[in-house]
């Protein structure tokens, strides 16, 4: 277990509540709460956030407590339980609003309002209180009740169609718009509580991503607000300039061909008579070329090891890079240095590995804690913290507002 | 310099030095300005921007023009509502201009490789003694200690090495495709929530920090539950091409025009008896391949085959409304043309247009992902020509007289014009 560091934590002080369910909000929530915030994750009497529902489980048996995604995503959190359609559920969270800095949420657009809990009531409680939403399209426009996933978003931000093979558009895969939504949605918050500070006032933050998506297009939609012509350096299919190419063990090779790396290139190949081949040294002008391009490049790759191809590469220093598996990232001895990962025993789950905040600030250590059991804070939080009396807790349980 | 506005803005209390290029500095940089940050981008007439001067940059009707490092579209589209100065970093005066500039400054973001800015003399162990409560974050490859933290890196680079890439491509055959180098933007989201976390730090406790984020941390962070479930399972991380183990159809699939898809995702086996109806197969709805998950699981090539032969007949647009008006989850994939003209875009105020002043007319830009109600976005300030704020800044931050302004100019310090154009 690490040792926490003697810096007080950044975000110390500072009050979440949690209402936010499956990657993207959770992510954000979580990245608050091992940098020192109280994050307080209000979930569904009964299931919870619908994310414990999803595998793999630890023990290969579904259960809630065990769910690797929602056990990655929800560490350093506590959980209530609240049903906030009920009145009796709205009067105990607006209670909750009172000591409260930030609310993170996730629910489709109008739904919190739908509840009597929409913004304008939260200010009223509390007027510096920052609420921070996050959701497939953004709380307005045609599309923000449509319904979205990982792969939709991917293509309704323009992402897979330029993406993966001629006869296959790609998505990336697991979770990664999300997360992308997660960070982006981390940066409104806490600049929306800095107004806060400066101001007296909150605000609700609206993330859409989608539109975070949009930011993640390299020069694709510059070139065509100029030119109105989709580029084929950006097409789908194969890449003469970021191209994933197969070595002859198989494994895959991700290259970084920009015009200045392409002579250095050639000599790896053997064939320093085409540095300056106006066919190959421009990427403009490889993208005219690209079966000539393979037939030099693809067969010298599929002759050699990945191993023998990435030393070759550096002698050469080209950009290369060996797509490396689960187990090979996770030894890592760069990552073991910075101690990016934490292994943590979880009650019911086991030992399980852990991300890390992917950055250090200034000395301050973060210590991973484990995912909350459904609920397991309703105690603290409810008698001890708003002085809820046992049995009328007992109550609320019964009514299913807790 | 006083920024006075009429609109408070987020963060306008924040003075950023930014010496960035490329695209993860510029991300960070750029959500802090669009934020309100007061964000000085600091280059060198000797080393600007590789994106000015880079040629592959997209220019105004592809015509590069006379002063090309003042029209190149990713500048103008990455670093508005910043201000620019040009510095010489090798030579002792700019050393001196930027530490005096830290002296007075908030934050220092930086996106060069391990070891740059010690080596110039102004890394965080100078920066500090110079304004104690700095927050400086450097946004390397990998960290600033360790095995490999030296070297170059580029974002599919990262892809590859960061577990990201693993989770990509078509087990039934991988081949050549392409990388879209998403640890790049991705680093720039990182370092901008980073930075202002410290800020909030700082507020409280009145102390700076160096932040030392690693991109290559930042990618692997985005599949942070694969390490998880491999610790739980111990099975590796495998590409999927665009199925999920617990939901089908799930995929991709031809409209009725070349190269023209929609995605469709079916979560429920009501959503499945909706489907079939709409594609006018009622009887498949309980047609033993696929009344239940597990079921169209294990017959996902059969299915996609009658998917596709429904949604040939439609365009993306077409086949997606019909699914979304009963709550099926469906995806046009949009081309960047469709994103331009997208109606929802287009209500939302997504893309802003504006012009580079005496160098390129209005275009349409890529807006802001977050929006705050109290605070509406707008492009205070177009993105910066090389060294146009140069005497704004050291006259109004350090009081710097002309006479002082013109003699850095002479000694190539300071400029507007890259010593290679």
């Amino acid at each position: 277990m690490e040792q926490s560091s003697k810096m007080e934590a950044p975000l110390s002080g500072l009050r979440v509540l949690d209402l936010s369910q499956h990657v993207a909000g959770p992510f954000c929530a979580r990245l608050m709460g091992l940098l020192g915030a109280e994050v307080i994750k209000v979930e569904k009497p009964g299931e919870g956030d619908l994310t414990r529902r999803e595998g793999p489980f630890a023990g290969e048996v579904p259960h809630p407590e065990k769910s690797g995604l929602f056990l990655g995503l929800n560490t350093n959190k506590k959980s209530i339980t609240l049903n906030l359609k009920t009145p009796a559920g709205a009067r105990i969270f607006k209670k909750l609003l009172a000591e409260t800095d930030m609310v993170v949420e996730s629910f489709e657009p109008g739904t919190l309002p739908s509840w009597g809990l929409g913004y304008e009531v939260m200010e009223k409680i509390s007027p510096s209180l920052v609420l921070t939403s996050i959701t497939n399209f953004g709380q307005t426009g045609p599309y923000r009740h449509y319904k979205a996933s990982e792969m939709t978003l991917w293509a309704m931000g323009g992402q897979m169609q330029i993406h993966g093979e001629d006869d296959l558009p790609l998505h990336i895969g697991r979770h990664v718009v999300a997360y992308t939504g997660g960070y982006v949605a981390y940066i409104g918050a806490l600049a929306a509580l800095n107004y806060a500070q400066l101001t007296g006032q909150g605000q609700q933050v609206d993330v859409s991503l989608q539109e975070c998506l949009l930011w993640c297009h390299a020069q694709l939609l510059v070139e065509y607000a100029y030119t109105r012509k989709e580029t084929p350096l950006y097409s789908r299919g194969r890449s003469v300039q970021s191209p994933v190419i197969t070595a002859g063990d198989g494994r895959l090779l991700f290259l970084v061909l920009v015009a200045h790396k392409w002579p250095q290139f050639t000599q790896l190949l053997g064939v320093p008579e085409l540095a300056k081949d106006p066919r190959f040294l421009l990427e403009e002008e490889r993208v005219k070329h690209v079966e000539e391009f393979e037939e030099t490049v693809l067969p010298f790759m599929l002759q050699h090891t990945s191993d023998e191809l990435a030393k070759m590469a550096e002698e050469k220093g080209v950009p290369l890079a060996v797509l490396k598996n689960t187990d090979e990232v996770l030894s890592n001895p760069q990552y073991k240095h910075r101690e990016f990962f934490q292994e943590v025993e979880h009650p019911l789950a086991g030992k399980l590995i852990y991300t890390t905040p992917p950055y250090k600030m200034g000395d301050y250590k973060p210590v991973v804690s484990s995912a909350p059991l459904l609920g397991e804070h309703n105690e603290e939080i409810y008698c001890r913290r708003l002085g809820i009396d046992r049995k009328d807790l007992a109550n609320y349980y019964h009514d299913g507002v807790i | 310099m006083s920024l006075k506005q009429k609109q408070q803005l987020c963060l306008q209390d924040i003075r950023v030095l930014a010496p960035v290029q490329f695209w993860a500095g510029p991300t960070a940089a750029g959500m802090l300005a669009d934020m309100g940050a007061e964000v000085i981008k600091v280059e060198s007439i000797n080393r600007p921007d590789p994106l000015r001067m880079a040629g592959r940059g997209a220019y105004p009707e592809g015509e590069r023009g006379e002063h090309f490092w003042n029209r190149s579209g990713m500048v103008i589209e990455r670093n508005r509502n910043e201000y620019d100065l040009t510095l010489d970093l090798t030579k002792e005066k700019g050393k001196e201009i930027f530490k005096r500039l830290a002296a007075v400054s908030d934050v220092v973001l930086e996106n060069f490789t391990v070891g740059v800015m010690d080596r110039l003399g102004i890394g965080y162990s100078v920066l500090k003694e110079i304004n104690p409560s700095i927050i400086m974050i450097g946004m390397s490859p990998r960290g600033t200690t360790g095995p490999y933290s030296e070297g170059i890196s580029y974002g599919p680079i990262l892809e590859a090495e960061s577990g990201q890439a693993a989770i990509t491509g078509d087990p039934q055959r991988m081949r050549l495709f392409r990388s879209l180098a998403l640890p790049d933007p991705l680093g720039g989201f990182a370092a901008a929530g980073a930075v202002l976390a410290a800020v909030y730090h700082r507020k409280k406790t009145g102390k700076g920090m160096f932040i030392d984020l690693s991109q290559a941390e930042v990618a692997s962070s985005v599949v942070g539950e694969t390490f998880l479930e491999y610790s739980m399972t111990g099975e590796t991380a495998q590409p999927r091409g665009n199925r999920n183990p617990m939901k089908a159809p799930h995929g991709c699939y031809p409209c009725r025009d070349r190269d023209r898809w929609v995605t469709v995702v079916v979560e429920s086996d009501e959503e499945w008896g909706k489907l079939c109806e709409i594609i006018g197969q009622p009887q498949l709805a309980n047609d033993p391949r696929f009344v239940d998950t597990a079921s169209r699981l294990k017959h996902q090539d059969e299915l996609d085959e009658i998917i596709a032969v429904w949604t040939r007949q439609y365009t993306p647009a077409e086949a997606a409304a019909k699914l979304q008006g009963q709550g099926i989850t469906a995806g046009p994939l949009f081309s960047v043309g469709d994103l331009f003209s997208d109606p929802h875009l287009e209500q939302r105020k997504f893309w802003q247009t504006y012009e580079q002043p005496g160098e390129v007319g209005p275009y349409p830009y890529k807006g802001t992902p977050v929006r705050f109600s109290k605070v509406p976005f707008s492009v205070r300030l177009p993105a910066p020509r090389l060294g146009e704020h140069n005497a704004k800044i050291l006259h109004e931050m350090l009081g710097m007289s002309p006479a002082e302004i013109e003699a850095l100019e002479r000694d190539g310090i300071i400029g507007d014009t890259p010593v290679q154009a």
